[in-house]
């Protein structure tokens, strides 16, 4: 006790304890700060000026929130409708994915189940094919003279519609295409978690009587609750941003009908070069996104802590 | 007297003769003569190559030439540089000689026989003065075309030896050009399938025009219609290429006589099997209408329509002729056409004999061909109830444009090359190996380029065809009046609210966009 440590300051002392440790981050963080942080910077500085392709090498000025301000007057009503439209293609997306994942994890989890590693290799296929392709087979089966979907129809007596020619065909469409391509993360986050629940916990509520219906309601559920919050967070922010689906089967379509954020900003905002404007248009969904993204946190902590 | 002056006479006479006796040696033998005559390169002749042909004409007496030599004076002293050892009497023979390089040469041919050897009495001269410098041109260009361009780069380079020619491959071309241009390290040359990046890169200022460079004559080469797809604002910023416009392709094993009118066309439809018709066809035409402005384009001009005007800087979406084709198409063609409107189902239907007639461009021909389809191509039918007006489709035009970045010092090579590449000779070189339709009249003289069915066809409806529009402006109009054929053709709206709809937001982004409409 005779020589007392003197006290040293607090961010001292952690630089000493995990100096080696950022040495070993620094390269990867330069890296981070290369070629995330900085373009995602940039761009955003890009929304407040007025850069087109006429004047990218210099003579291109700051202009504050202009470009905001003009597209949330100019578009405002066009705005409106692709965010009611994105809303509720995320909601009904979002939804069929984690019942599709849900489902199939619980049946691949099953330990009954023949040729489960087959079963799971051709399952998790749409994953690992490039959604570009998968959509473009998609739009072949939607088809209305020659596509399989209404053959198949057509052989049990329905007629085939014309699906990307009405509003909420081609919403169905969409829904039923994107479902397929994006169910297999969903799938594999949910059976990551359910193979962790120890198996005892069903012996225990088999041996006091309890039905499958409430091992599942009172014991999956609760258990894979926060993988499944995480993954439908992520899977929100994918699916609100998603452009491809819309764009290679009707172009948000028909009429414009079935336009999606990103599908409009593709199509009306990102023509002709004007970097500013797309830059404040990429913004606004930046600022979308962070607030579901928040929110979600949000609810997901909620949900923690209401266990 | 008289007796005396002629013995005296006959008396110098005999002297004369005596003398001449006396002071000739023995009677020589005849004397094999030998002469040259130079035939080419004419005197003073100016060449842009080093290879030369060298041609004269020897004669000689006793009919027996040994050999021939070329004699060059190079700075001051005479050489013998080539030498020829079999030589035909009496005609024209020629000698290959590489020169070394630029400058002014004297020439003559000496010519031996058996006994001697004779120059042409004069000398000639000949100047070899030729354009140096280096061209880069960068191309998206698909392999079999790159091909070609390498084949014909040994003609060029043949004629033009100070020219050093790199291609350069971008996997992107217009965003490569986009940010190298603007930083000084983009091409001299670039080019291109259409024109319609044009109006964009003269804003911004990457590209320059043309014009001072190239004179009414070589002008005169080429179709004015193509012409005209490379001018903006009054000024030519490239020389054309090549062509691509959509036409009718016809199905021979189900049509003999292509329709010239849509009432002849309607009348076929009405006929086909799926609208209850005898026709061995279930479909008489296929027409990619869906979200496709470009197909429908035909009858918006015909009509009198059109969608954007590069010289008034107007949007036509909402104009009268625009609507009309739109109602005419909607009511006459459209209840005959398969329902799934999209280009892969149309096209689908022709390549499996399913539909007869196809409206369509170059690109379907090598799909039509690997169906083993017998096929014809013909004008698009004129518009019945319009006064039999003629569709003009919009015409893409390949061409090679010339950038801001190219240097003074390379600008004569360049334009050289431009002016070649783009000429006579490899037009047909182009039409004939990758099907490339010219665009130069010259071209159509050729026998194998007439005879050639789908470049004749082609090069038909290429005449009676306007240029895509190439203003930046252009870029808001194909979304907007897809939607607005997506509208009609779905029954979503009515031909007049979905074209005005899209006029409104067509002038919409522009004002936001350009700050300013017209």
């Amino acid at each position: 006790m005779s020589k007392k440590p003197k006290p040293s300051p607090f961010l001292k002392d952690i630089w000493r304890r995990n100096a080696v440790a950022y040495l070993f981050m620094f390269p990867s963080l330069v890296m981070l700060i290369v070629f995330n942080a900085y373009p995602i910077i940039f761009s955003i500085g890009i929304g407040f000026t007025d850069m087109t392709i006429y004047n990218i090498t210099g003579g291109y000025k700051f202009i504050g929130l202009t470009n905001y301000q003009k597209l949330l007057s100019v578009y405002s009503s066009q705005i409106q409708y692709v965010l009611y439209k994105t809303v509720i293609w995320t909601v009904t997306n979002v939804a069929l994915q984690v019942a599709v994942g849900l489902a199939l994890a619980l049946l691949y989890n099953s330990k009954d189940l023949f040729g489960k590693k087959i079963h799971l290799a051709i399952v998790i296929l749409p994953w690992a094919m490039p959604g570009f392709t998968s959509i473009l087979i998609w739009y072949g089966m939607f088809q209305t003279g020659f596509g399989s979907i209404n053959q198949i129809l057509r052989t049990v007596g329905l007629p085939g519609p014309n699906w990307l020619n009405n509003e909420w065909l081609a919403f169905a469409a969409y829904n039923i295409t994107n479902a397929w391509l994006a169910y297999p993360f969903m799938m594999t986050v949910i059976l990551g978690a359910l193979q962790s629940i120890s198996p005892e916990l069903y012996e225990a509520a088999t041996v006091d009587g309890a039905k499958s219906w409430h091992k599942l309601r009172h014991i999956t559920l609760p258990l894979i609750k926060r993988p499944l919050l995480l993954a439908t967070l992520l899977t929100t922010n994918t699916t609100f941003q998603q452009l491809n689906v819309q764009y290679l089967l009707n172009l948000g379509g028909p009429a414009r009908l079935n336009e999606t954020v990103m599908v409009f900003g593709y199509r009306t905002i990102l023509t002709g070069n004007f970097y500013g404007l797309a830059s404040a248009f990429l913004g606004l969904v930046l600022i979308i996104v962070l607030l579901i993204g928040f929110f979600g946190l949000r609810v997901s902590r909620i949900a923690e802590e209401a266990k | 007297m008289l007796a005396a002056i002629v013995i005296i006479i006959i008396v110098i006479i005999a002297a004369v003769a005596v003398y001449f006796y006396y002071t000739s040696g023995p009677a020589p033998a005849l004397v094999p003569g030998v002469s040259v005559a130079l035939n080419s390169p004419a005197d003073g002749a100016s060449q842009g190559a080093n290879a030369t042909t060298f041609t004269f004409t020897p004669l000689s007496i006793d009919d027996n030439i040994v050999n021939a030599s070329l004699w060059l004076n190079v700075s001051g002293t005479w050489q013998r540089v080539f030498g020829l050892s079999t030589v035909q009497n009496n005609t024209v023979n020629s000698m290959d000689y590489t020169l070394p390089g630029k400058g002014t040469y004297i020439w003559n041919v000496q010519v031996f026989n058996s006994t001697m050897a004779v120059f042409a009495p004069s000398n000639r001269t000949l100047i070899v003065s030729y354009v140096t410098g280096t061209v880069t041109l960068w191309h998206g260009l698909l392999s079999n075309e790159l091909d070609a361009w390498n084949q014909r780069l040994g003609n060029f380079t043949a004629l033009y030896p100070g020219i050093t020619v790199n291609f350069v491959s971008k996997a992107s071309l217009q965003d490569a050009l986009k940010v190298a241009i603007p930083a000084g390290v983009g091409p001299d040359l670039y080019t291109w399938g259409a024109q319609d990046w044009q109006g964009e890169f003269i804003n911004a200022t990457l590209i320059v025009p043309i014009d001072s460079y190239i004179d009414s004559a070589t002008r005169a080469l080429y179709f004015p219609s193509a012409l005209s797809a490379m001018t903006y604002k009054g000024q030519l910023y490239a020389l054309p290429l090549g062509a691509e416009a959509i036409t009718l392709f016809y199905n021979k094993a189900f049509i003999t006589t292509p329709p010239e009118t849509t009432d002849q066309l309607v009348a076929l439809m009405q006929n086909q099997s799926s609208a209850g018709g005898t026709a061995p066809y279930q479909y008489a035409l296929s027409h990619v209408t869906q979200n496709d402005p470009y197909h429908c384009e035909p009858w918006v001009s015909g009509f009198g329509g059109y969608y954007y005007n590069d010289t008034t800087g107007l949007v036509g979406l909402n104009s009268t002729g625009t609507i009309a084709a739109a109602t005419w198409f909607n009511s006459t063609i459209l209840p005959y056409l398969a329902p799934d409107l999209g280009g892969d189902s149309q096209r689908a239907l022709f390549y499996e004999n399913k539909s007869a007639m196809l409206i369509s461009g170059p690109w379907s021909v090598a799909d039509v061909k690997n169906a083993n389809i017998s096929f014809g191509l013909a004008l698009i039918p004129k518009i019945s109830s319009y006064n039999n007006a003629t569709p003009m489709p919009y015409e893409g035009v390949k061409g090679i444009w010339m950038t801001k970045n190219v240097q003074d010092a390379n600008k004569e090579a360049v334009i050289t090359f431009l002016k070649w590449w783009t000429g006579v000779s490899n037009q047909i070189a182009f039409g004939k190996i990758l099907g490339w339709v010219p665009v130069v009249n010259d071209a159509y003289s050729d026998p194998v380029i007439q005879n050639d069915p789908v470049i004749a066809g082609f090069g038909n409806q290429i005449r009676y065809t306007i240029p895509i529009p190439s203003s930046p402006q252009m870029s808001e109009v194909w979304g907007p009046s897809g939607d607005a054929w997506g509208a009609v053709t779905s029954g979503a709206k009515t031909p007049a609210q979905a074209f005005q709809d899209a006029e409104d937001s067509v002038i919409t982004n522009i004002q936001t966009k350009y700050g300013q409409y017209p």
